[in-house]
């Protein structure tokens, strides 16, 4: 198969929520955030993401 | 090919610049701080960047490649300059991140740019949209 269209395949569950997170309407339902738990999670997510580029970059030295 | 990317290309591009104009972003909660704001919309923005830094990776990962490792090696040297970018939060930081995207993309190979292309304009729509 195409590895481009494999790639739009794998891709799409990760676009679509991406998208739906980031556009989604307030749901008054949902319990608001406090700002502790917005930044910690802010935190969390910058030095997990740090990681996976270090990771990779670590993987494939130029 | 040429009609898998003509298919790819326009389905991603109105998802993000259709949703983006008739919607915006999901702005943050009034109870937070400006310090909760801004990180809510550090998270949303931090999500759109790993998508492309994500989506680099895995191409780089099938058989055979969609984007050289070279190419890749741009893409997540950059991502993480963004988002330390993002952290610091810097006079004029949202043109900082998508200028240097441009620049990035503007110097890969023509083919690698266009498969990238969707992904690079739907990270641009949600930096724009967050900071709006």
């Amino acid at each position: 198969m195409n590895p481009l269209l494999v790639l739009a395949i794998q891709e799409t569950p990760a676009i679509i929520a991406l998208l739906r997170d980031a556009f989604k309407k307030k749901n008054p339902d949902q319990p608001i955030p406090t700002d502790a738990e917005v930044v910690a999670a802010w935190g969390a997510a910058f030095l997990s993401s740090i990681a996976k580029d270090d990771a990779w970059l670590s993987a494939h030295p130029s | 090919m040429i009609r898998t990317k003509l298919l790819i290309v326009p389905f991603v591009l109105f998802f993000a610049i259709g949703l983006a104009g008739q919607q915006g972003c999901a702005k943050a909660p009034p109870t937070l701080s400006p310090v909760g704001v801004t990180a809510f919309q550090n998270l949303q923005i931090a999500k759109a960047l790993d998508t492309v830094r994500d989506i680099a990776v895995d191409a780089n990962a099938t058989t055979p490649p969609v984007l050289s490792t070279s190419t890749t090696r741009s893409i997540v040297t950059w991502h993480k300059g963004a988002l330390q970018v993002l952290n610091a939060r810097s006079a004029g930081w949202p043109t900082t991140i998508a200028t240097s995207l441009d620049a990035v993309v503007g110097n890969l190979p023509a083919k690698e740019r266009d498969t990238l292309a969707p992904y690079v304009t739907l990270a641009k729509t949600i930096l724009q949209e967050a900071t709006r």
